[in-house]
C-alpha cells in the first residue's frame, strides 16, 4: 500500500493495530468477519462451484429427475462457441448494457447539477420524486409501463394520436428494436435517480468558495462546469457508471415482463433471460450454466477495474 | 450577466425541474389513480383523470389472496434485514474500528461479491433447493435475500462506522469497555441512523425483488412482485385491481422513502461513494 509511506509514524492517540502487540485480541476481529464471510461463501461460492460442475455435463431434464448427469468436459462451450444465437444475445447484451449506462449516468449528472442550481423547494420535491421511483417495487412501476406501452389502451399511443400521429394499435413491443428503445427508456427511467442523488450527493461535497472564486475571476457556467465540477466529481461519476454497466448487463425482471406483455421473447432475449429460458424453459441446465459462466467472466472483467480503483482510493 | 436574465434563466431551470418531477413522478400517480377506478375505466382507451373512486380494485386484489403474499413479503424482508445487519455490524466493526488483518482483501472480496449476476447463481440455488426440498419456503428465500445483501449492508455500515471519532472509542477502552459494550453501548448509538438506513436499504430490495421469489417460490411462499407479475399480459386488462395491489405493494416502502429521506439518500451514496 502506498498510504503505509505517507502516513505519519503512529503516536500515542493512534493506536496501530499492527505496532501493539495484544495477542489474545488479534484474533478478535477475524472472529468478527468470521460468519458474514461464511455465509457468502455458503451462498455464492457453493452456487457458482455447481455452477462450473454443471457446465461440464449434460445436464437436461432427465438428470433433474434424478438420472445421474454425464461428464462432458467442455462440450458445452464447445457447442456455445458456434452458437450463433448465444452471441447475438452477448452482442445486444453489451450493446444495451453500454447505451443504458451511458444514458443514465448523463441524465442522472444532469438531473445532479439541476439540482444544484434550482431553489431549495423544487430540489426537495425533485428529490422526493426521485426517490418515490428508486423505491418503487420494480413490478409495479412494470405495470404503468406496460399500460403506458399497451398497443390497445395505452397512454403512448393515446397521445400520438392527439398529435397526429397514426399510432392506433401500434404493438410497440412486437419489434425488436422498438421493444429494445422501451426497456431502454424504462430501465433508465429507473436507475437515474440512483445516480442522480448520489453525484448530487458528491456535488454538495465541493467547496463554495472554490465556485464563487473562478466565478470572479470570469469563469462562465460552462467552464466552470468543464474545469472544476467535472473533474472533482469525476471519482462518483466514475464508480456509478461502473455499478451502472454492472447492474444493466444482468437486467432480468423489466425484460421479462415486457416480454410477458407482448414482446416475441425469442427475439428479445438479453443474458438474464436466455439463461433463465434455457434453465427453466428448455430444462438445459448444462448450457445454462455454461452462459451463466460466460456471464459471471464478462462481469468480473468489468467490474476489475472498478474494485482495483476504488482500492487505490481507500484511505487509512 | 444582468439580473433579468438570470431571473429568466432561473424561472426556466424551475420550470424544467417541475418537468421532470411529473415525469418521474407520473407513473407513481398513474398507479395510485387507476386502483380507485372502476375497471371498465381504468382499461378505457381514454385516459382519464376525473373519476368517482371505488374500491373496486383493492377488494378484487384481497379476494385473490393478496394479504397471504404480503405476509410472506413482510417475513421474508423483515427475517432477511435482521440476518444481514446482525451479520453485518460486527463484520463492518471488523473492517473499520478494530481491523482485520486483510482488511484490503476482505474488502475486496465484500464488494466483488456485490457484482455477482443473479442469472449466475439462481439455477444452482433452484437446483439446491430442489433436491433437499426446500423450494417455495419463505424463510429459505429469506436466507437467501439475507446473504445477497450482506456485502452492501457491510459496507454502508463500514462508511458510517469509519466516521466515529476515534477518541470516543478510546475514551471508552480507557474505561475498560469490553468490546461487546463498545460496540452496543458506543458504537451504535452514535451509528444508529447508519444502521437504520442499511437496514432500510436491505429491506427494500428484499420486499421488491422478483427473480429469486419467481423461481424459488412457487405457492406457499411465493411473494408479492411474482403475484403482480402474473397479472401483466398483452393485452391490458385487470388494469384496476392490479394498480390497487400494486399500490398496497408500493406503500410500504413509499412510506420508509417519505420518512427515512435524510438517511436514504446518504446511505445510498455513501454505499457508491465510499
Amino acid at each position: 500500500m502506498t498510504t503505509t509511506a505517507t502516513s505519519p509514524p503512529p503516536t500515542l492517540h493512534e493506536p496501530d493495530p499492527a505496532a501493539a502487540p495484544q495477542p489474545p485480541r488479534r484474533r478478535l476481529p477475524a472472529v468478527l468477519v468470521a460468519p458474514t464471510l461464511l455465509v457468502l461463501v455458503a451462498a455464492l461460492g457453493y452456487p457458482i462451484g455447481w455452477q462450473v460442475v454443471t457446465s461440464l455435463q449434460k445436464f437436461g431434464l432427465a438428470q433433474q429427475f434424478g438420472r445421474p448427469p454425464e461428464w462432458v468436459g467442455l462440450d458445452n462451450y464447445r457447442a456455445l462457441l458456434t452458437d450463433t444465437d448465444l452471441w447475438v444475445v452477448v452482442g445486444r447484451s453489451i450493446a444495451f448494457c453500454l447505451i443504458c449506462a451511458l444514458v443514465t449516468v448523463g441524465v442522472g449528472l444532469g438531473l445532479a447539477l439541476l439540482m444544484g442550481a434550482v431553489g431549495r423547494a423544487a430540489r426537495l420535491v425533485l428529490q422526493v420524486a426521485l426517490l418515490l421511483a428508486w423505491a418503487m417495487p420494480v413490478v409495479a412501476s412494470m405495470t404503468v409501463w406496460t399500460w403506458i406501452v399497451n398497443w390497445r389502451n395505452g397512454l403512448l399511443n393515446w397521445l400520438l394520436e392527439r398529435v397526429g400521429v397514426d399510432a392506433e394499435g401500434h404493438n410497440w413491443l412486437v419489434q425488436p428494436v422498438s421493444f429494445f428503445v422501451v426497456a431502454a427508456v424504462i430501465v433508465v427511467w429507473m436507475s437515474v435517480p440512483f445516480v442522480a442523488l448520489s453525484i448530487y450527493a458528491g456535488l454538495t461535497q465541493l467547496s463554495p468558495e472554490v465556485l464563487e472564486a473562478a466565478e470572479i475571476d470570469g469563469a462562465g457556467g460552462w467552464q466552470r462546469l468543464r474545469l472544476i465540477i467535472l473533474p472533482l466529481v469525476r471519482p462518483v461519476i466514475s464508480i456509478v457508471l461502473l455499478l451502472q454497466l454492472i447492474w444493466d448487463l444482468r437486467v432480468f425482471t423489466q425484460v421479462k415482463l415486457l416480454q410477458d406483455a407482448g414482446g416475441v421473447a425469442n427475439e428479445t432475449h438479453l443474458l438474464g433471460t436466455y439463461i433463465y429460458q434455457l434453465g427453466t424453459g428448455a430444462g438445459d441446465f448444462g448450457t445454462a450454466s455454461a452462459v451463466s459462466i460466460l456471464m459471471l467472466v464478462l462481469t468480473v472483467a468489468i467490474s476489475w477495474y472498478y474494485v482495483r480503483s476504488l482500492m487505490k482510493e481507500e484511505p487509512r | 450577466m444582468n439580473s433579468s436574465t438570470r431571473s429568466a434563466r432561473g424561472a426556466l431551470v424551475t420550470l424544467v425541474t417541475w418537468i421532470l418531477v411529473l415525469i418521474f413522478f407520473f407513473p407513481v400517480l398513474w398507479m395510485f389513480l387507476n386502483g380507485f377506478k372502476p375497471e371498465s375505466l381504468a382499461s378505457s382507451i381514454n385516459p382519464s383523470f376525473i373519476f368517482k373512486p371505488v374500491t373496486e380494485g383493492y377488494q378484487l386484489a384481497m379476494d385473490r389472496g393478496m394479504a397471504g403474499y404480503l405476509q410472506n413479503s413482510l417475513t421474508a424482508a423483515v427475517t432477511s434485514t435482521i440476518i444481514s445487519v446482525l451479520l453485518a455490524i460486527p463484520a463492518a466493526y471488523a473492517l473499520s474500528i478494530r481491523r482485520v488483518k486483510n482488511v484490503q482483501n476482505s474488502l475486496s472480496f465484500f464488494i466483488s461479491t456485490r457484482f455477482m449476476p443473479l442469472a449466475a447463481i439462481v439455477l444452482p440455488l433452484f437446483m439446491i433447493f430442489k433436491t433437499v426440498g426446500l423450494l417455495d419456503n419463505i424463510y429459505v428465500l429469506a436466507i437467501v435475500y439475507g446473504a445477497m445483501n450482506l456485502p452492501v449492508t457491510v459496507w454502508m455500515m463500514r462508511s458510517f462506522l469509519l466516521e466515529v471519532p476515534f477518541e470516543i472509542i478510546e475514551a471508552a477502552r480507557v474505561d475498560g469497555a469490553g468490546m461487546f459494550r463498545e460496540i452496543v453501548r458506543i458504537v451504535l448509538p452514535l451509528v444508529l441512523p447508519g444502521v437504520a438506513a442499511a437496514a432500510l436499504i436491505s429491506f427494500i430490495f428484499a420486499w421488491n425483488e422478483y427473480f429469486l421469489a419467481l423461481l424459488l417460490t412457487s405457492s406457499a411462499a411465493r411473494t408479492t412482485p411474482p403475484f403482480l407479475g402474473s397479472f401483466v399480459d398483452g393485452r391490458g386488462q385487470f388494469l384496476a385491481v392490479l394498480s390497487a395491489a400494486a399500490t398496497i405493494a408500493a406503500l410500504p416502502v413509499i412510506i420508509a422513502g417519505w420518512v427515512a429521506q435524510k438517511q436514504l439518500v446518504r446511505g445510498l451514496s455513501m454505499g457508491a461513494i465510499k
